[in-house]
C-alpha cells in the first residue's frame, strides 16, 4: 500500500519559513490521519506544500513518486486539497459546483462523459446527504452545508491521497460524526486521508494515527494511547491537562489549566 | 463503479438537466433577440427611408432602388456590424473581468484599457507621433491599439515578476488609469483648438469613422479569441468558487489569470482602438448574462456574447433617433442608459446580500 513520506521538508511564505526541515514518520494509507497541533503549529502550511500550493524543498514521495516538481496535471490525479476556507459566495449551484470540481482537470473534460459525471455527482450528493441542496446556489446555503459541498469537491474525482484542512469546523456535532464516519470508511477504502483538526477529542475518537506538530517540527506520532499524554499537551500547547478513561472506554480530555513553564 | 443513486438524487439530476434545457432555450432566445436588435438598427436611421424598404435594400439588393442600397449597404450596415462586434468584444471580455478580479463590478476598462487606448489616441492626434511607414489613416487606432494592450502586458509582467494576487493588480490598474488620465490631461493642455475638438469626439466614443478593414480586424480578433475562452469556461467556473479552492482542486490560476487578460486585454483594446471609449456595454452585459444564465460559464460567455451585441445594437440605434437630425456619439448613450442600469444593479445587489 502507498504510505506518504516526509522528510527535511522545508516550506513557507516569502519573509515568513514555516517548515524547517520536517521529518515525520511514514503516514500510512488505509487510515485516517490526524494533524494536530497548536495555532501556527506549521499544519496547514504542511498540508498546503503536499499540495502544491506552496513552494517547497525536501522529499514528499507518496506512491513511490516524488510529489516536489511534480507537474501540476499529474499531482491533481494523485491528490486532492480542500482548504480551511469556505467557498465563497457564488450563484453556482451545489451540482454545478460539484460538475466544476471534476472538469477543472486538465484532463477532466475527456475522463467521463456528461451522463456518467452525472450519475457520479449523484452518488456523491447521496453520500454527503447533499440531495436536497443540490439545485441551491451556494450564496444560500450556511457555513456547514458550504463545509459540506466544499468536502463533495475533494472527494468526487476519488483520488488516493486526501488533504483535508479543518473538515468540520463549520459542523454540528451530527455532522461531524457523520463526516469523520466518511473519512474514515475512505481511509479504510486502502486511500490515504490525512486531516488537520484542532479538536482533539475528535482526533482521538476517529484517527488511526496522529502526527503531533509543534513549531513548524513534526513533535510525536502514533496511536492516540501513545500520543496524547499529558507531557505532550504541556510541552505543546502548554496546558496541565489529564486523560482519564470515560465509561465507555473512550479517553477523555481534561484540561486543568495553563501551564507555568509552558511555551 | 456501481452509480446506482437515490430516488431524490435522481430527482435532483433531473431538475439539473431540465435547467440546462432551459437555459440553452434562453441562449437561443437571446439569439434571436440580437438579430432583430441588428436588423432593427439596419432598417431605422436618419434619412426617410420606409423599414420595409430597408430591409429590401438588405436581403434584395437588385430589387431595392440604387438610393436605398447605397444608404443600406454603404452607410448604415458597416456601423451596424461593428455594433454587433464591439458589444460581443466588450461583453466577453466584462465577463471574464468580473471572474478573475472576482469583482461583479468589474469592466473591460478597471484596468485602465480605455486611459491608455486615449493616451495613445492623444500622441497621435496631438502631437502626431504614429507608428512609423503606417498608413495615417491608421495612426489613431494603431496606437489606441498599443497602448491599450501594452498597459496590460506592463501589468502582467509586473504581477508575475512579484508574485502579486488580485488585490495588486486592482490597485495597480487604479494607478496606471490616473496616470494615464494626467498625461492626456497634459497633452489636451498643449493641444491646438482644433486637435482638441478631434480628441474629445474621438474619447467620446462613435461608430461613424466605421470602415470594412477595421470590422475586419475586430472580427478575426474575436474569431481568434473566444475559443479559447470556451477552453477556460470550467477552469473560470471553478474560480468563482475562490481562488484557494480553484488551486486545491488543481487549476493554475496563476496561468489562468495571466491568459484571461491577456484575451480580455486584446477584446478591449481591438474594441476601442476602433470606436473609442464605450463604457458600460461590459459592465451591464454580462451582468444580464449571469441574472439569467446563471455563473456556469459555459452559459455565462455566450450569453455575454449576444446580449452584448444586443444592448449594442439597441444603443446604436437610440444614438440616431434620440436626437431628430443628429448621431449622438455612442459612448453617451451606453453612459446615460448604463448608469441607471448600473445603479440599479449595485442596490439589487445590495438588497440580496
Amino acid at each position: 500500500m502507498s504510505e506518504l513520506l516526509l522528510s527535511c521538508v522545508s516550506a513557507g511564505y516569502r519573509a515568513r519559513p514555516v517548515l524547517r526541515d520536517f521529518t515525520c514518520g511514514p503516514i500510512p494509507a488505509g487510515g485516517l490521519t490526524a494533524l494536530v497541533g497548536p495555532n501556527a503549529a506549521g499544519k496547514s502550511t504542511l498540508l498546503r506544500a503536499i499540495a502544491g500550493l506552496v513552494p517547497a524543498r525536501g522529499s514528499i514521495r507518496f506512491d513511490g513518486r516524488e510529489l516536489i516538481g511534480l507537474a501540476p496535471r499529474e499531482r491533481t490525479r494523485l491528490l486532492a486539497f480542500m482548504p480551511q476556507a469556505l467557498p465563497q459566495d457564488t450563484g453556482l449551484t451545489v451540482i454545478e459546483a460539484l460538475l466544476g470540481a471534476w472538469r477543472a482537470l486538465p484532463d477532466g473534460a475527456v475522463l467521463y462523459d456528461e451522463a456518467a459525471l452525472l450519475q457520479r455527482v449523484g452518488q456523491i450528493l447521496d453520500r454527503l446527504g447533499l440531495v436536497e441542496l443540490g439545485m441551491a446556489p451556494l450564496q444560500s446555503l450556511s457555513g456547514g452545508q458550504r463545509q459540506m459541498v466544499a468536502l463533495a469537491q475533494a472527494i468526487i474525482r476519488d483520488p488516493p491521497l486526501l488533504l483535508l484542512d479543518e473538515p468540520t469546523s463549520a459542523l454540528d456535532l451530527r455532522r461531524q460524526f457523520e463526516v469523520m464516519a466518511l473519512l474514515r470508511d475512505l481511509a479504510r477504502e486502502g486511500r490515504s486521508v490525512v486531516v488537520v483538526l484542532h479538536d482533539l477529542a475528535l482526533a482521538a475518537r476517529w484517527a488511526d494515527h496522529l502526527l503531533v506538530m509543534h513549531q513548524g517540527q513534526a513533535h510525536s506520532d502514533g496511536g492516540a494511547e501513545a500520543v496524547l499524554t499529558p507531557v505532550m499537551l504541556r510541552q505543546v500547547y502548554g496546558v496541565e491537562a489529564r486523560i482519564e478513561p470515560a465509561s465507555s472506554g473512550e479517553r477523555l480530555l481534561l484540561i486543568d489549566g495553563i501551564s507555568s513553564s509552558g511555551r | 463503479m456501481s452509480l446506482q443513486v437515490s430516488q431524490g438524487a435522481a430527482t435532483v439530476l433531473g431538475a439539473y438537466r431540465s435547467s440546462l434545457r432551459r437555459r440553452r432555450l434562453l441562449l437561443a432566445l437571446l439569439g434571436v433577440i440580437a438579430v432583430a436588435a441588428f436588423l432593427l438598427d439596419v432598417a431605422v436611421g436618419p434619412s426617410a427611408m420606409s423599414f420595409a424598404e430597408a430591409l429590401r435594400a438588405l436581403f434584395d439588393p437588385d430589387s431595392a432602388t440604387p438610393l436605398a442600397r447605397t444608404v443600406v449597404w454603404q452607410a448604415r450596415l458597416p456601423p451596424a456590424v461593428m455594433a454587433v462586434l464591439v458589444g460581443m468584444a466588450l461583453a466577453a471580455a466584462g465577463a471574464e473581468m468580473q471572474t478573475i478580479l472576482n469583482n461583479p463590478l468589474a469592466s473591460p476598462f478597471t484596468l485602465g484599457v480605455s486611459s491608455a487606448a486615449a493616451c495613445g489616441a492623444a500622441l497621435a492626434i496631438v502631437l502626431g507621433l504614429a507608428i512609423p511607414g503606417l498608413s495615417p489613416r491608421w495612426a489613431v487606432s494603431a496606437n489606441a491599439f498599443l497602448f491599450a494592450f501594452g498597459a496590460v502586458g506592463l501589468l502582467q509582467l509586473v504581477i508575475r515578476w512579484r508574485g502579486a494576487g488580485v488585490e495588486a493588480l486592482v490597485l495597480l490598474g487604479i494607478a496606471l488609469v490616473f496616470t494615464f488620465n494626467a498625461v492626456v490631461a497634459l497633452i489636451q493642455f498643449v493641444a491646438s483648438q482644433d486637435a482638441l475638438q478631434q480628441l474629445v469626439f474621438w474619447t467620446l466614443g462613435s461608430l461613424g469613422r466605421t470602415q470594412w478593414d477595421g470590422i475586419a480586424i475586430v472580427a478575426v480578433v474575436l474569431a481568434v479569441v473566444i475559443p479559447f475562452s470556451w477552453r477556460a469556461a470550467w477552469r473560470m467556473t471553478v474560480l468563482r468558487l475562490g481562488e484557494e479552492r480553484a488551486r486545491g482542486l488543481g487549476v493554475d490560476v496563476g496561468g489562468l489569470r495571466f491568459w484571461a487578460l491577456a484575451r480580455i486585454s486584446l477584446l478591449a483594446a481591438a474594441a476601442v482602438a476602433m470606436v473609442g471609449t464605450i463604457g458600460f456595454i461590459g459592465l451591464v452585459a454580462p451582468h444580464v448574462a449571469r441574472l439569467l444564465l446563471g455563473e456556469d460559464h459555459r452559459f455565462l460567455l455566450p450569453g455575454s456574447l449576444l446580449c452584448g451585441a444586443a444592448i449594442m445594437s439597441l444603443a446604436a440605434m437610440a444614438s440616431e433617433m434620440l436626437v431628430r437630425g443628429a448621431v449622438l456619439p455612442l459612448g453617451i448613450v451606453t453612459a446615460l442608459v448604463g448608469l441607471p442600469v448600473f445603479i440599479l444593479l449595485i442596490l439589487g445587489g445590495k438588497r440580496r446580500g
